[in-house]
């Protein structure tokens, strides 16, 4: 079910420690073309706790940073790609490593997208644009009511 | 010729003539229908042309008739009748007439004036005019005139004339006329002239009727100005124009107006008095086919008339051989006709030809001539009678019986001109001679004959009488061995009657031994190989007994040759026979005896000097009979020249009955051998006591002299030998000195020398001259080595590997190359090869010895030299093993390591004094006698040691601690083995122990080194991944942040607050580059490459395309060469050329397009790239710093970049195993230069 479609505003959980990221991504969104709904996990464990809490509010996308307190995004990304209903979430690699290592184990561990944050605004704001428009716009997600 | 042929000829030429004809009318006929139809065709062309032409005119004129401002032009005009209203015609009409080109236009009224003429001419006439457009008013219809001649216009013309009408509702009043003048030359004509296809003659004409004449209308081909001027008059009807105008169509045969025969198509032109002619001449149409037909004719006239030729010659050829064969017939006859008369007459054979019936003599040749005495006229006048002696009764009777065939050959006595008579042998034969019958009569004499065969009987009687009473044997025998006759001589010797022997044939009375032998001899007899036989033959008495026979036998031939018989003539010799065997048996038991004892038998005549020698002699003196001078000299000379004189006064001495003859000598064989006799002799005595005889023998006692001889040498030498084993030397070189003194003794030579000789080097080298040498010899320097191919003969013995005596040195010799000025003089020489397992290692050579050499010396010398080798091999193998156990005891004294060695029991028998400084043990003391485990950190690991020596035979790099004098601990590397005796036992084990604690030292710290450095990686690894995340997030925050700022505060900030972002943000993005390059050349370091062939030409493709954007901006010319492909990492590869590239592009000189030349040489081992520009270059004492990572030369204003370009080539290069370095000339240009390994594994 497409987000405009449905009418709903799309759901998003950010798992970044980095408040400084976190505020610029919601800034950036903020300003965006498509009404969504940020949730905001500190680090893994966190993450997981609401991606688990309750199937009705599970979000439409997540985007994970890999570099995390407590439980790690590769963690974090192999548990919910395990998890056979977790698994249809897309999750977006979004992170400032461009480690060789990092970008194949995330891919290894079934991500949709390795995304690497860069250090210029414009160009970060022109990522999550694009971000937007493809994942936000032209995905076609498996109806939430009919799990 | 014959009747026929001529006939033939003729009718053929009619036949071919009427064909031809036949043939001819029908191509004629056939080229004229294709004419006619061509002619047809046109005419009706034309003619449709024409029609259609004139159609269009008078569907045009409606046009005229109808248009709307003539009809109120006309109206006008027709009310009022003024100038105006006919000016108004006038200007219509004029616009028609200049429009449309017309000749003329007039109107006219009902009344046919003229009322409007364009082309005013007062002396028109319209009156040829007036019936036509009277009929076009009556029709209401356009109508066309007949062609006329203009006089206005000077040509002919054609008028249109349209009826022009009100037309008010149904009104038809015709105002007039609209005549329109047509120019036929130009509108018509050229439809009339042309002609469709070439042709000389061929013309359409276009003719009316006028009057009782015919008229051409248009110009004519062939006549000019003819239009309506040419007529003719109707009756001309040959005319194929008068045909036309009568009315005649198609195809017509005519005359034209030039008179030609032509042929022609007529039509009539509808509507028209118009026709049509189109016309052809005759000539031309059938030109083609004349043509044909003219070749046609000449070709098969040529044809016929060489056929005609042909046979003609043939004719005339076969008459002349007839006529030559004639002739030629004619000619033989008469020459056999001459043969046969020659024949006749010159016949050697006398030849008469006699009349039958008269017995007259027809003719006679010149033998006949020659035999009677009569020439041959006087014989043609005689008859036969005249010279047959015979009664002519007899005669003519015998005449009848030749001529009648009954009998041939007559016997008669013929009477010769000189009375004489002979008795002739006739032949006669009849034959018919111009009717008469003739006897053809060949005459012969036989009165010599006759009396041949009575001298002969008389031989015969005379001959069997000597046979009969001769006193010896004599039989004839045939050549089937069947006895033809005997005398009584050998009936008695043999002791059979005559009868009783003829009965018999030869082999049954002949010896069965000898039978062979008799064959052979009549073999031999028959074959003409022999004319006589004489031998000796036995036969076996009718009583049984043998008897021995000398036989002559010899063949007599007949006339022919053939064999005819042998007569043998046989003399009994049993007696003597017997008595010769006896005697030979004698002797032969005498040759036997002296044979064994190989004892020669000779007997001397002393008065006469005669000597014989029996066959056994001449075997001891080895020389044959026939070179034996059969006297007292010629045994002298086979006597050894030394011992002549002593052999010639024993013979003296025993002649003079002074002494026994009883000696010994030596003889000289001519092969030069040297043999003992000993001889004895018996001298007979005349009675008044001069020597008559002496007889004695001789005896070869060669074999018993050698051995005497070979005894006593061998002694000599083996005494010497034992002097020269026991002689005690320092040396092989004094030994050998000794050596050769003693070969010198021992040949009783004067002077010698042993010279060593190399097969390997073909070289010589002296051992030593003798000492009489030395005196003798003068050389001033004395040359003590020698090549092979230098020597002369005494380097024969090498060469022929044989020893080489030469007993007379001062004469020339062709192997000897002389010796040089002062050598010791040679007079006898031998030299003796010494082989030592088949190599000659030396030659000992001996010379000057009082008498010859001889075999004796070479045997003994060689062998004596074979013995001293043997020693002074010994000797020379005694010398190396000491030499070779000096140099192991060096190496055992100066070793760092330790050789030590065991008995089988483990006891320390031999160490290396290095124990001491390793070990700091005495040798002497703490080791030698002890067991070799004692010193041994753990004694019990021997028999481990042992354990494994067993298992390989030898141990290596074993290890075994070792307690030091002092107490210390030595690791040491042994490698143990067991050693052997001859017999390959095991004696002991010996090994080398060597000190390894300081390389064990090392090692472990090389290990610990290792450990860190690996430690130190993953640290790097790990601050790697740290920079990379870590480190950029506070970038990303402070650059991120501040340009959210910006863009958040934009209005309330002013130009300095931007600026001072725009720095923080450059900033930040250029810590972030070098954090990624700081990473990007840390991985370079660290990771394994995986190196792979990499085809450089892809790389540089590749590289070339990441930088097309580059390369187009700065408009730079790249030149790539053909690239190699080599070992290395692909990615890798392709960033050092982009750097290399990017860096040459971006380092150009301003306003100047960059030129970057790549280039690649092979060279030994190494690929050697290039990469050259024409950029800002570089000082050459940055060379160093531009490789350094961060190192720049420019600012980042100048030239962008991180500073690491260069680092991470360089470190690539290195990590390929290659090396980079640059050449730069400043404001000229950089080459940097890189090589990379060919086969190596790079790292």
């Amino acid at each position: 079910m497409n987000a405009i479609k449905s009418g709903f505003p799309m759901t998003i959980l950010l798992v970044e420690d980095n408040p400084g990221d976190v505020r610029l991504i919601q800034e950036v969104l903020k300003d965006g073309k498509v009404p969504s709904t940020l949730v905001v996990a500190k680090d893994g464990v966190e993450a997981m706790s609401v991606l688990r809490g309750s199937e009705r509010h599970l979000p439409d996308l997540i985007m994970l940073d890999l570099n995390l307190p407590r439980k790690g995004g590769l963690d974090v990304l192999a548990e919910i790609k395990k998890d056979t209903i977790l698994r249809k979430i897309p999750v977006i690699v979004l992170t400032t490593s461009s480690a060789e290592e990092d970008i194949v184990k995330s891919y290894d561990l079934y991500a949709n997208a390795y995304l690497i944050k860069p250090v210029d605004l414009e160009d970060f704001v022109r990522l999550l644009e694009s971000l937007e428009c493809f994942w936000l716009t032209s995905v076609q997600y498996p109806s939430k009511d009919l799990p | 010729m014959p009747q026929l042929l001529r006939f033939t000829v003729m009718a053929v030429a009619i036949l071919i003539g009427s064909g031809g004809w036949w043939y001819y009318t029908l191509q004629m006929r056939s080229a004229q229908e294709h004419v006619e139809n061509d002619l047809d065709a046109i005419a009706k062309l034309k003619m449709n042309q024409i029609a259609s032409w004139r159609n269009e005119r008078l569907v045009g004129a409606i046009n005229i008739k109808t248009s709307p401002s003539l009809r109120d032009a006309l109206r006008a005009w027709h009310k009022t009748r003024s100038s105006e209203g006919r000016a108004k015609i006038f200007q219509r009409l004029a616009i028609w007439c200049e429009d449309f080109q017309y000749v003329n236009m007039m109107f006219l009224d009902t009344s046919s004036s003229v009322v409007v003429h364009i082309n005013d001419q007062t002396e028109l006439s319209t009156t040829y005019l007036v019936p036509v457009i009277r009929h076009a008013l009556t029709t209401g219809k356009p109508e066309l005139s007949d062609v006329h001649y203009d006089p206005i216009w000077h040509a002919p013309t054609l008028d249109l004339v349209v009826p022009v009408d009100a037309r008010k509702g149904r009104d038809t009043t015709f105002f007039g006329v609209v005549v329109i003048t047509l120019d036929v030359a130009n509108g018509l004509f050229p439809l009339i002239l042309n002609w469709p296809v070439e042709s000389k003659t061929a013309e359409t004409i276009l003719v009316h009727r006028q009057g009782d004449d015919v008229e051409y209308l248009n110009d004519l081909r062939h006549q000019k100005n003819t239009a309506l001027k040419l007529h003719f008059p109707l009756s001309r009807m040959e005319l194929p124009a008068v045909q036309a105008v009568c009315g005649t169509t198609g195809i017509v045969h005519g005359i034209d107006y030039q008179g030609q025969e032509v042929l022609a198509s007529l039509q009539a032109i509808p509507n028209s008095n118009w026709f049509i002619v189109a016309k052809i001449d005759l000539d031309e149409a059938l030109e083609k086919t004349k043509g044909e037909a003219r070749k046609a004719f000449v070709v098969v006239a040529l044809f016929f008339l060489a056929v005609l030729l042909t046979i003609w010659l043939l004719w005339r050829e076969l008459q002349s051989r007839q006529m030559r064969i004639l002739l030629n017939t004619r000619i033989q006859l008469q020459e056999s006709e001459e043969r046969f008369r020659i024949m006749f007459q010159k016949h050697s054979v006398v030849m008469l030809l006699i009349d039958i019936k008269s017995g007259s003599l027809v003719d006679a040749n010149e033998a006949a001539a020659m035999f009677y005495g009569y020439s041959i006229p006087r014989l043609r006048t005689m008859n036969i009678s005249d010279i047959n002696t015979l009664s002519p009764e007899i005669i003519r009777q015998r005449m009848v019986e030749a001529g009648q065939k009954k009998e041939r050959n007559f016997t008669f006595p013929h009477r010769l001109a000189g009375g004489e008579i002979r008795m002739v042998d006739v032949y006669s034969s009849p034959i018919r001679v111009n009717d008469n019958d003739v006897l053809v009569s060949i005459i012969h004499d036989v009165t010599v004959q006759q009396k041949t065969e009575e001298a002969l009987q008389a031989s015969e009687d005379l001959f069997r009488n000597a046979i009969t009473h001769s006193g010896i044997g004599i039989a004839l025998v045939g050549p089937d061995k069947q006895y033809l006759r005997i005398n009584p001589a050998f009936c008695a010797m043999v002791g059979y009657t005559e009868e009783e022997i003829l009965a018999s044939s030869l082999p049954a009375l002949t010896h069965p031994d000898d039978k062979t032998a008799d064959e052979e001899n009549f073999r031999l007899l028959l074959a003409g190989k022999s004319n006589a036989v004489d031998l000796e033959q036995r036969y076996i008495h009718k009583s049984g007994r043998i008897i021995h026979a000398h036989v002559t036998a010899s063949l007599v031939r007949d006339a022919n040759l053939q064999p005819k018989f042998f007569i043998s003539q046989i003399q009994d010799i049993t007696k003597r026979k017997l008595a010769e065997e006896k005697s030979i048996l004698l002797l032969e038991r005498l040759n036997v005896a002296t044979r064994a004892a190989r004892m020669g038998i000779w007997d001397w005549d002393v008065p006469n000097n005669e000597l014989l020698w029996d066959d056994q002699m001449y075997a001891l003196y080895g020389i044959g009979k026939e070179s034996f001078g059969g006297a007292y000299d010629a045994w002298l000379n086979g006597v050894h020249p030394d011992d002549r004189r002593f052999c010639d006064e024993a013979i003296q001495k025993a002649l003079t009955g002074e002494e026994e003859y009883d000696i010994e000598f030596r003889i000289l064989w001519p092969n030069g051998s040297t043999h003992y006799i000993k001889a004895d002799g018996h001298v007979t005595h005349t009675a008044e006591g001069k020597p008559l005889r002496m007889t004695g023998t001789n005896h070869d006692i060669t074999e018993r002299k050698r051995a005497e001889e070979e005894t006593r040498s061998n002694a000599a030498r083996l005494k010497r030998l034992v002097d020269i084993l026991q002689h005690h030397s320092e040396s092989i070189h004094e030994f050998l000195d000794y050596a050769l003194d003693q070969a010198i003794g021992m040949t009783t030579s004067k002077i010698g020398y042993i010279y060593f000789y190399s097969e390997e080097k073909q070289e010589f080298v002296l051992n030593t001259w003798s000492n009489e040498v030395m005196n003798e010899c003068t050389l001033v320097e004395k040359q003590t080595a020698y090549t092979l191919e230098k020597t002369g003969l005494w380097g024969e013995a090498v060469r022929q590997r044989q020893p080489v005596m030469v007993n007379d040195f001062q004469s020339p010799h062709p192997l000897k190359k002389g010796y040089p000025e002062g050598h010791a003089p040679l007079h006898r020489f031998l030299t003796v090869p010494i082989f030592s397992r088949d190599q000659i290692v030396a030659v000992v050579g001996v010379a000057n010895k009082e008498t010859d050499y001889d075999e004796k010396d070479i045997l003994q010398l060689s062998l004596m030299m074979k013995a001293v080798w043997r020693t002074v091999d010994r000797k020379r193998a005694e010398e190396a093993l000491k030499d070779s156990e000096q140099k192991y005891r060096r190496i055992l004294e100066n070793i760092s390591d330790i050789y030590m060695r065991t008995e089988i029991s483990g006891i320390v028998d031999l160490v290396s004094p290095s124990v001491k400084q390793v070990l700091g043990y005495d040798a002497e003391t703490d080791v030698l006698g002890h067991p070799s485990n004692a010193l041994w950190a753990k004694p019990e690991l021997r028999e481990q040691l042992l354990e494994e020596l067993d298992a390989k035979g030898r141990v290596t790099d074993y290890e075994i601690t070792f307690v030091k004098k002092d107490g210390t601990l030595v690791t040491t590397s042994c490698n143990v083995a067991y050693y052997y005796d001859e017999q390959g036992r095991p004696l002991g084990v010996e090994g080398m122990i060597r000190d390894i604690s300081e390389r064990k030292r090392v090692q472990q710290q090389l290990e610990k080194f290792a450990e860190e450095l690996e430690r130190s990686n993953t640290e790097l690894e790990r601050f790697a991944y740290i920079a990379s995340h870590d480190l950029q997030e506070p970038l990303r925050m402070v650059s991120s942040y501040t340009q959210l700022l910006a863009r958040r505060y934009k209005d309330q900030l002013d130009q300095d607050a931007k600026e001072f972002i725009g720095f923080a943000v450059d900033g930040a993005a250029r810590m972030q580059n070098l954090i990624k390059s700081l990473l990007t050349y840390s991985r370079m370091s660290r990771e394994k490459i995986l190196f792979e062939p990499v085809a450089c030409d892809v790389v540089i493709g590749e590289v070339l395309t990441n930088l097309k954007v580059l390369v187009e901006e700065t408009h730079a010319r790249i030149d790539v060469p053909p690239l190699p492909v080599v070992r290395g990492h692909h990615t890798l590869l392709a960033q050092l050329f982009q750097n290399l590239i990017n860096n040459a592009l971006k380092f150009r000189k301003p306003d100047v397009a960059p030129s970057i030349t790549i280039r690649c040489e092979s060279e030994p081992g190494r690929w050697l790239f290039s990469v050259a520009d024409n950029g800002i270059g570089i000082e050459s004492q940055y060379y160093d710093r531009i490789f350094a990572i961060f190192q720049r030369l420019h600012t980042i204003q100048e030239y962008t970049g991180t500073g690491i370009g260069l680092a991470l080539c360089k470190k690539t290069v290195e990590r390929h195993g290659g090396k980079i370095w640059l050449h730069s000339i400043p404001a000229e240009g950089t080459t940097f230069f890189f090589s990379i390994p060919k086969n190596e594994e790079g790292e």
